[in-house]
This record gives structure tokens, sequence and C-alpha cells, in this order.
């Protein structure tokens, strides 16, 4: 497998008034092209530092990024979507600020709302959506770029359980069918275990990597009945452990 | 439509039409209580005035070619101090949002400038700008400049972090947060300072007019009380009311 990315001795601090705070330790990972890597750790771990410093919006850090020339895109806890702009538009606003609205492009985005089950809400806003539409125009607008790997930063953790569930299931289908590398930030070691081909385990701040494994289920199909699973219990024992030490 | 639905949607008229019955009765029965009470001088007519008297001292000034004259220099007035006060607080705002060291440099001055009663700047305002139409706008604009100012300043900084954040992950520049997000972000914050802007922009005006002014309705009311014509600064403070309720509605119709 290519490549795509690869991170050596990340570190990253924090300065305050009262001193310095010591975020990421030392990070070093590999993500091939394609893979589902899933990072899990207890909240405040430095997660989402981790995923800022990957997609660029935090540059002050010290270690090496290794990217080749890629598109990324970051998909946020909340759908963060724009109550004055209809779903299209909403999902296409990476594109007009990309400058990369073009007919084909748009002509693209309507196609993936068409398959993903929002064709009668192309012209909605978002106030008329459910929670679960509202994630699927806030994956698809983060897909509109065509980009080469996703960071995903708990997207559904402001979902109930059950839609969760479903929304997880729809999320990798899409990924797959797309074939886009992720990294998926989560505390929730069950999404994690059942979503991803890999899990790689924080420690609490500073964050190291305390462990990782990939997941090699008996019978891997999507995430929901990956749960059911003879060796998720196994994997999940392991990951909780880890965290629990 | 459903029964039920129908039967909700009547009992929302109903109520609507009880509240604005019950305000206009409140507003007829003080007319004509103060109508009465000043006829038969229970209340002192010269003091308070009546309706009557009211009506008779607006329809001789129109006669006199003054009420549309007093009520244009005055609109005119509030026009100019509103339209100059919001664009110069929206421009700050934006500068101090765009460039947040200028906001904790100028935060200190601002607040001194809030906080100072501004009517104690008129005799300065007089001197440096001469006893005409400037001196009331400058009056209006430090008023309602800094109110402005803050509250559109107090929305920008308040936009969704996340949102921000979204824009970011696409690499966006701090004009497309500004312009994409930022500012349709505080569409109805930019709508709530207009109204506070005209409030304050008549406060202003009247302020400015009380002090210098030789025509509005600041001087109308001004001058009745020099000739203790009490007539005149009651129908004075009314046309006030009438303007700014005016005003009011025509951003709220913008605001729809």
């Amino acid at each position: 497998m290519n490549n795509i990315l690869s991170i050596k001795k990340l570190k990253k601090k924090y300065h305050t008034l009262n001193g310095e705070i010591l975020a990421i330790k030392n990070i070093s990972l590999d993500v091939n092209e394609g893979e589902i890597i899933g990072i899990v750790g207890s909240s405040g771990c430095g997660k989402s530092t981790l995923l800022n410093i990957l997609a660029d919006i935090d540059k002050d850090y010290s270690g090496q990024i290794i990217k080749k020339q890629i598109v990324s895109a970051y998909m946020l806890q909340s759908d963060a979507l724009l109550p004055w702009l209809n779903v299209l538009d909403n999902a296409c606003i990476g594109l007009k600020l990309m400058h990369k609205d073009n007919e084909d492009n748009i002509n693209y985005v309507k196609n993936l709302l068409e398959s993903f089950g929002l064709k009668n809400f192309i012209y909605e806003y978002p106030n008329n959506l459910s929670g679960g539409m509202k994630q699927r125009v806030a994956l698809i607008r983060t897909l509109a770029i065509k980009p080469d790997i996703i960071f995903l930063d708990e997207p559904l953790s402001a979902l109930d359980y059950v839609t969760r569930l479903t929304i997880t299931d729809e999320i990798y289908a899409i990924i797959k069918k797309m074939k886009v590398t992720t990294i998926l930030i989560t505390h929730d070691i069950a999404e994690c275990i059942s979503f991803c081909d890999k899990v790689v385990v924080l420690s609490k701040r500073p964050a190291i990597i305390k462990n990782s494994y990939e997941i090699k289920l008996k019978n891997k199909t999507i995430p929901s009945l990956n749960r059911k699973d003879e060796l998720f219990n196994y994997y999940y024992d392991l990951v909780w452990s880890d965290l629990d030490k | 439509m459903s029964q039920d639905q129908k039967k909700y949607l009547r009992k929302i008229k109903i109520n609507k039409f009880i509240v604005l019955l019950i305000q206009l009765a409140l507003i007829i029965t003080f007319i004509l209580m103060w109508e009465y009470l000043s006829t038969k001088e229970i209340i002192n007519s010269f003091i308070f005035s009546s309706p009557s008297k009211i009506i008779k001292c607006l329809y001789d000034l129109y006669l006199n070619n003054n009420l549309l004259y007093h009520i244009w220099i005055t609109l005119k007035e509030i026009i100019i101090s509103f339209l100059l006060g919001f664009l110069i607080g929206f421009i700050l705002a934006v500068i101090f949002y765009m460039i947040p060291i200028l906001k904790k440099i100028f935060d200190p001055f601002l607040t001194l400038i809030n906080s100072l009663p501004k009517v104690s700047l008129g005799p300065l305002l007089i001197i440096w700008l001469g006893a005409n139409t400037s001196s009331i706008i400058v009056m209006s604009l430090l008023i309602n400049t800094i109110v402005t100012l803050i509250s559109i300043y107090n929305g920008l900084i308040s936009t969704d972090e996340y949102k921000i954040k979204m824009f970011k992950t696409f690499k966006a520049t701090k004009w497309q947060i500004l312009f994409h997000l930022v500012i349709p972000h505080n569409k109805e914050t930019i709508i709530s300072s207009l109204k506070l802007n005209i409030s304050m922009s008549l406060i202003g005006v009247i302020m400015g007019e009380f002090l210098v002014s030789k025509a509005g309705i600041g001087y109308l009311i001004l001058y009745g009380t020099q000739v203790f014509n009490l007539n005149l600064v009651i129908s004075g403070i009314i046309l006030i009311m009438f303007i700014s309720f005016i005003i009011y509605l025509l951003i709220n119709t913008l605001e729809k």
C-alpha cells in the first residue's frame, strides 16, 4: 500500500501565563492510502489537537509531517451548516471558498446528495433536516472537494445513540465507496473498532501512542454488524485495558 | 387542513386580535380621560394640556407652514446621523474584529467615551463646530456610534467557533471568513443594532437641538418651554414618538 501521510516525532506545546502545557509528547504514525484509522483516547488527551495539526489548522508544532501532494478535508463534531444557505449551497461552500465551484463540481455534489438520500432536500434549508441528514450534508461538504484523505473529529457525538448507529453505517458506506483514506477521532471504543481498519490508542495528556491494533474481524461488513462479530469484544477489551491503565 | 389545525390557527388569530383591541382601548381611554380631566379642570390644562389643544396646536403649526419644515429638519438630522453612526460603528467593529490588538488598545478609551454623559460635550461642540447642524449631528454621532460599534463587535466575536473552524479547514482567508460567514451570521445582530442606533440617533439629535438649533422638533420643545407654551412642548414630544415609531416600523419591515 502507498504511504499517504507520515507523522514523525510530533510534539505540541501550549503556552499559558502559568507555564507550558505539553499536549502531544511524541507521536509517530504512518497512514496508507485507503486505510481507515481510528484514534481513540480519553477526553482532553490531545486527539483534536492532533487532527488540527494534520489538517493544517494548527501550524505551531515540532516534528515532521510528510504529506504527498494531497487534498485533505476535515469533518467536525458539529455539522456547522450555515442556516442561511440551502443544502446544495452548504455542500458546495468548500468548493466556493477554494474557487472550485464550477459546473462540473456542482453537478458532482448534486450527484453525491442524490445518491446519499438527499435528492428531495437539495433546496431545503438546514432547519428542515434531521440531525442525521445534517451530518450527511456535512460529510458531503467534506467530500465535495474530492479529498485524498479526510479527518473525522467525533463527527457523530452530537447525535442520539440510534441515529448514530445508522449514520455510522451510512458514512462508512460513503467512505468505502469513494475509497477515501480516513482518520477518525473518537472516545467511543465500540465505534472506533467497528468502523476502522486500525485503532491507535492514545495515552492521557501529554499524548503518546500507547498501542495500535490492526482490526481483523472474522466477518467484516458494516459497523453496526461488526459490533456483533466474534472478535469484537476481544479488541474492545484490549483497547479498554489500554485506556484504563 | 384538519379541524384541530384550523382551531389552533383561529385561537392564535383571536389572541392577536384581543391584544390589539386592549392596546387600542388603553390608548383611547387614556386620551379620553386626559381630555375629560383637562376640560373639567380636574387637572391643570395649562400645565398638562389636552388632546384637543395638541391637535389644534399641530394644526396651527401646519397652517403656518412650520410643522412639516420642523419635522423635515429633525428627520434629516436623524437620517444623516443614523446612517453615519451605523456606517462608522460597523466599519470600526469590523476593523476591531479583523485586528484584535486594536480593540485591546482602544478598549479603555471606548469605555471612557461611552460612560461620559455626552451632553457635557455640548458647549465644546458649539465652540468647535459652531451653533449649526454639524454640532447636532456630531452630538448624535457621539451617542450612537459607540453603541453600534459595541453591539456589532460583540456579535462578530460570538460567531460560532465551529463554523469558523469549518471555513479554516477549507483554507478560507480572513476576508472570506468575514464576508461569507461572520457578517451573514450576524445579520440579526446588525438589524438589532440598527434599531438601537435609531433610538440613539433620535436622543442625540433632540439633545443637540436643545443646545444649538434654530429649527426642528427639539427646537419647538425648547421654544415652547421658554415661552411656557406647554401645548407646543407636548406636541413636540408626540411628534418625536410618532417619528420614532414610523422609523422602527420601517426597520421591522426591512428585517422581515
